[in-house]
């Protein structure tokens, strides 16, 4: 009686994890199933034999494996590793350079990955956060955010059947002090009590305001955990104080623990009430409203409750707001901007292909250079997968080494600009979770392909033997030379850009023309929360006006020492305006800056000709008077006179100021964006703004000396108003431009190392493509050819590719230049510069790629060469 | 030869037993018989092979290839038979286990982790 036969594919997986012991496993399994259909049914037998193996097989494969490792003897795939990091070492030059260029581009669109991530699918590090939700209000057609009236804000925490808790927020800096506390503005927020119920915490100290508690005393206030040790030293019985919060007393009721920074990053809370005598039709700008959805209910749900009570509540004809019920974590983005963000991700992704089709290049001259050894380990039986496998690992062994290294750049990169980009979310965390290390190792794999599978499959495709007689003549075909020209120009055109791009932001910290001395100078911003508040009780300008005039009368009757007040610091840059010369028809893109009488007095600087601002100017009923600077004069001017026209303002909405005397002219002072021809500017008189600088010189002693008397003097005209940011002016100005500076450096670096990467790989396909040719050259030549010909044959087919490449390149990248000028940054195109230099490089390297090996093949003996045939 | 081996595993010891026990007719069919018949353990077949394996390395078994047999589809069995440093090394853990044994009784029956005298 014969055994039942197992499965074939059966048969073949056994053996395959049996390995060396396959014969006797397939034997044993056999002569088993022989003894069971003996003894009972075959059916039966054939169902054990095919248990038997199914269970064998993975035991088998993770016991050798196992036992290989614990041997370290390489067998398979450990071999292909260990043959991995030997190519590595021995080619460290090539190794270096691809690591590199792929780190950089895998670390930008690492870093983009996980803002992406951090920022559309973060959720609140409580229980269930992603169920608290955020009204986000839009208006329709502009989609510009609105914000809740008083009638919206009831119809939604009164009766909304889809939630389980309604509240609202509004995040502001709010002025902390006391007569032994200076006074500080402090990041914090008005909050609903209900909010504590949905996104629980526990005070470290005393307890959280309830409705019943807010109802009796609006008053009282919670101190984040850094507050009260930076403020009260962490006392144990601050519970119960009085601290003055915006000038009004507040008794403090509880400390939160620093991991509770809800709802952005905030350290003090107060209640969020509705004022005496707000109507329902009255906004409260920056509120928003939130909730945490009810057990069974859906965003859908929620969303169309909301959108139908607060449509109904909604008071207003012209207002139709977009009502959409989303998670509090992801309810800052625009859903409308998810598919943007992940195009530039998939954009980035298609530049680490650019840069992996690079290495692609470089391994496949190695690969190429190899063929004889792969053609041995084919010879020896190794299939052609196994080989294929082999680059594969090699390339990843390059891949993965730049993968992690792009994480560790881009997990630096994202802490440093956590740190100059200040109120980040505290849920927000930008730190390489499992997702972003399934990204940067799915980049490495997909690199990895590109770079290693690709020139593998075209190495091995041609006959390996070829390869082990050593007579086939390599070349590079048309996919080779189609490779090679969209590389040109795809180098050409985004390094061209990158450069320009970079070269811009560089030119940020570089704003300044004149030498102000501005050691001395120290500065602040004035704030004032009017939204809300002061608006509805007085015209802001006035408001302003007399703010000014408290301030610096009060310092420079204290300190004697020269205040001046602007919109436009030094160094920074001014808002972009655009202004009509009386008895000319154009407009001119000038800087507009607003300025007060005692800003020329901090800087030191006169007018020549003309003068500066007076007090007189900002007397009531003065006559409208400019200042215009010199670079205004050359620019725009064509170098006339300027003293003495009429200049007006154009705005966005269409409209115009009033016709305004030009009284003097100023240096630049360096409010342009970046590029110093870009400086011209128009001085006007400064109005009204809730959002002013101070600046005061100190002569002789601290500048930092000055910032407490200068708090107080504010503090002492409204208790509202929040001194921010006190700094030299010098550091304000570097501060403003600290990110796009980082932006620019970085665009420099990684283009310079990729037009490296581009340089060497155009160097490798072209010179491995002659180099292996040198025989046929060789020959050519003994049997008698002119080597001037040969030399101007080769040089003639490799620069009509890099002539084909260099046009493409540089008519893109000037198109992409183009494009980038519509952005807001005025990028100062220099065809010669920002073109020029990425293609003569690579022209370069293309020349240079042919030099070398053309010298090496036109230096073989005839004889020699006709040996080899 | 592979790496020579100090002390011997559980399992290992279990299957150079099993192959001293059938002599000539070791082999991994057998063994796995001998060892469920006499234990009452069924071992994995897997570990057995990957454990005749490791100890051939380690020089304490030789194998050698019988003929090829029609039940088996033309396979043939790996014999094994124990070498001396395999005898030398069971020899050792029996003695080393009996020492552990000297003065123990274990009671039979709902002694917990006491009943040692």
């Amino acid at each position: 009686m014969s055994a039942p036969r197992l499965p074939r594919v059966l048969v073949w997986a056994l053996r395959r994890a049996a390995g060396p012991m396959a014969d006797e496993v397939e034997g044993d399994l056999h002569e088993l199933m022989h003894r069971w259909s003996s003894g009972g049914s075959a059916v039966t037998a054939w169902l054990r034999g095919v248990g038997t193996a199914l269970r064998m097989i993975p035991r088998l494969s993770v016991g050798r494996a196992v036992e290989a490792l614990r041997h370290g003897g390489p067998s398979g795939w450990s071999l292909d590793g260990k043959l991995a990091v030997r190519l590595i070492w021995r080619h460290p030059g090539l190794s270096v350079i691809s690591v590199v260029a792929l780190a950089a581009t895998m670390a930008l669109a690492t870093s983009l990955f996980t803002l992406t991530t951090a920022v559309l699918y973060s959720d609140l590090p409580v229980e269930d956060g992603d169920r608290i939700v955020i009204v986000d209000l839009r208006d329709e057609t502009t989609r510009r955010t609105l914000y809740p009236t008083w009638g919206e804000y009831r119809a939604w925490t009164e009766g909304a059947t889809t939630m389980e808790h309604v509240g609202a927020f509004r995040v502001s800096r709010l002025n902390l002090g006391r007569d032994d506390i200076p006074v500080q503005a402090v990041p914090g927020a008005w909050v609903t009590p209900s909010l504590f119920r949905f996104n629980p915490t526990v005070p470290l100290a005393g307890t959280l305001f309830t409705e019943a508690m807010v109802a009796e005393t609006p008053n009282v206030v919670l101190l984040g955990e850094d507050v009260w040790t930076a403020q009260f030293g962490g006392d144990p019985d601050v519970v119960g104080q009085y601290v003055e919060v915006n000038g009004a007393e507040h008794r403090i009721v509880g400390v939160l623990p620093e991991s509770w920074r809800f709802p952005a990053d905030e350290s003090l809370w107060v209640p969020f009430v509705r004022p005496a005598g707000a109507t329902e039709e009255d906004h409260f700008p920056g509120a928003h409203l939130i909730g945490r959805i009810g057990p069974g209910e859906s965003l859908d749900r929620a969303t169309a409750e909301a959108a139908a009570r607060i449509g109904r509540a909604t008071p207003l004809p012209d207002r139709i707001p977009a009502v959409t019920v989303r998670p509090f974590a992801r309810g800052f983005s625009d859903p409308a901007e998810v598919p943007l963000f992940w195009t530039a991700v998939g954009a980035l992704v298609l530049l680490v292909l650019v840069a992996a089709a690079n290495v692609a290049n470089l391994v496949l001259a190695r690969t190429e250079a190899r063929r004889s050894e792969l053609a041995v380990r084919s010879a020896l039986g190794a299939s052609r997968s196994r080989i294929v496998g082999q680059l594969f690992i090699e390339a990843f062994a390059l891949t993965g080494l730049a993968a992690v290294l792009a994480v560790t750049l881009s997990t630096w990169g994202l802490e440093w600009m956590a740190s100059v980009v200040q109120g980040l979310p505290y849920y927000i965390d930008l730190s390489p979770d499992p997702f972003v290390w399934a990204f940067a190792i799915g980049l490495a794999g997909l690199a990895a392909v590109f770079a290693g599978v690709v020139p593998a499959l075209r190495t091995t495709r041609q006959g390996m033997a070829d390869g082990v007689r050593g007579t086939r003549a390599i070349g590079f075909g048309r996919v080779s030379q189609a490779v090679i020209v969209a590389e040109i120009a795809l180098s050409v055109a985004l390094l061209g850009s990158a450069f320009a791009l970079g070269q811009s932001f560089m030119g940020y910290t570089r704003g300044s023309v004149v030498e102000l001395d501005d050691e001395g100078i120290v500065t602040a911003t004035l704030y004032t929360p009017w939204e809300g508040d002061i608006a509805e009780q007085e015209d802001i300008s006035d408001f302003d006006a007399r703010l000014r005039a408290s301030v610096r009368r009060q310092l420079e009757r204290e300190l004697g020492v020269p205040v001046g007040f602007t919109l436009d610091l030094p160094g920074t840059e001014a808002q972009s305006s655009r202004i009509e010369i009386a008895g000319e028809n154009t407009l001119h893109s000038v800087r507009g800056v607003s300025v007060d009488d005692g800003f020329f007095d901090v800087v030191e600087v006169e007018a020549s000709p003309g003068r500066v601002f007076e007090r007189a100017d900002f007397l009531e009923g003065a006559s409208p008077a400019l200042l215009v600077n010199e670079p205004f004069v050359d620019d725009v001017l064509g170098g006339r006179n300027a003293v003495g026209r009429t200049l007006r303002f154009h705005y966005g909405d269409g409209t115009q100021s009033g016709w305004a005397e030009v009284v003097g002219v100023v240096p630049d002072l360096g409010m342009n964006p970046g590029d110093p021809k870009a400086g011209a500017a128009v001085y006007r008189r400064l109005s009204g703004s809730n959002h002013l600088s101070i600046m005061a010189r100190a002569d002789g002693v601290d500048p930092f000396a000055l910032v407490p008397a200068m708090r107080e003097a504010a503090f002492d005209f409204d208790a509202r108003v929040q001194l921010r940011d006190a700094r030299l002016l010098r550091d304000a100005a570097r501060d403003q431009r600290a990110l796009l500076t980082g932006f620019g450096s970085a665009l420099f670096v990684m283009g310079g190392m990729a037009l490296l990467l581009s340089a060497a790989g155009l160097y490798a396909v072209i010179s491995f493509g002659i180099a292996s040719r040198t025989r046929e050259i060789g020959v050519r030549v003994a049997l008698g050819a002119d080597a001037l010909r040969i030399v101007r044959t080769v040089a003639f087919r490799v620069s009509r590719n890099l002539g084909i490449g260099l046009a493409l390149g540089l008519g893109l990248g000037w198109a992409f230049l183009q494009g980038v000028g519509v952005l807001e940054f005025t990028i100062r195109v220099n065809p010669v510069i920002h073109l020029g230099v990425p293609a003569a490089l690579m022209a370069f390297a293309g020349l240079v790629s042919v030099w070398r090996p053309l010298k090496r093949a036109l230096a073989i003996q005839p004889a020699e060469a006709l040996r080899a045939e | 030869m592979g790496s020579t081996k100090d002390t011997l595993g559980d399992f290992e010891l279990l299957v150079l037993l099993a192959v001293l026990r059938l002599g000539d007719e070791a082999y991994a069919v057998p063994i796995v018989d001998e060892i469920e018949a006499r234990t009452g353990r069924s071992p994995s077949r897997s570990a057995v092979y990957l454990t005749l394996k490791r100890l051939e390395e380690a020089g304490l078994v030789a194998s050698e290839m019988g003929d090829p047999l029609p039940e088996r589809g033309g396979k043939a069995r790996r014999y094994v038979r124990v070498l001396p440093e395999g005898r030398r090394l069971v020899r050792e853990t029996r003695a080393g286990l009996r020492r552990m044994w000297e003065g123990l009784e274990i009671a039979e029956a709902g002694g917990g982790a006491g009943g040692v005298s």
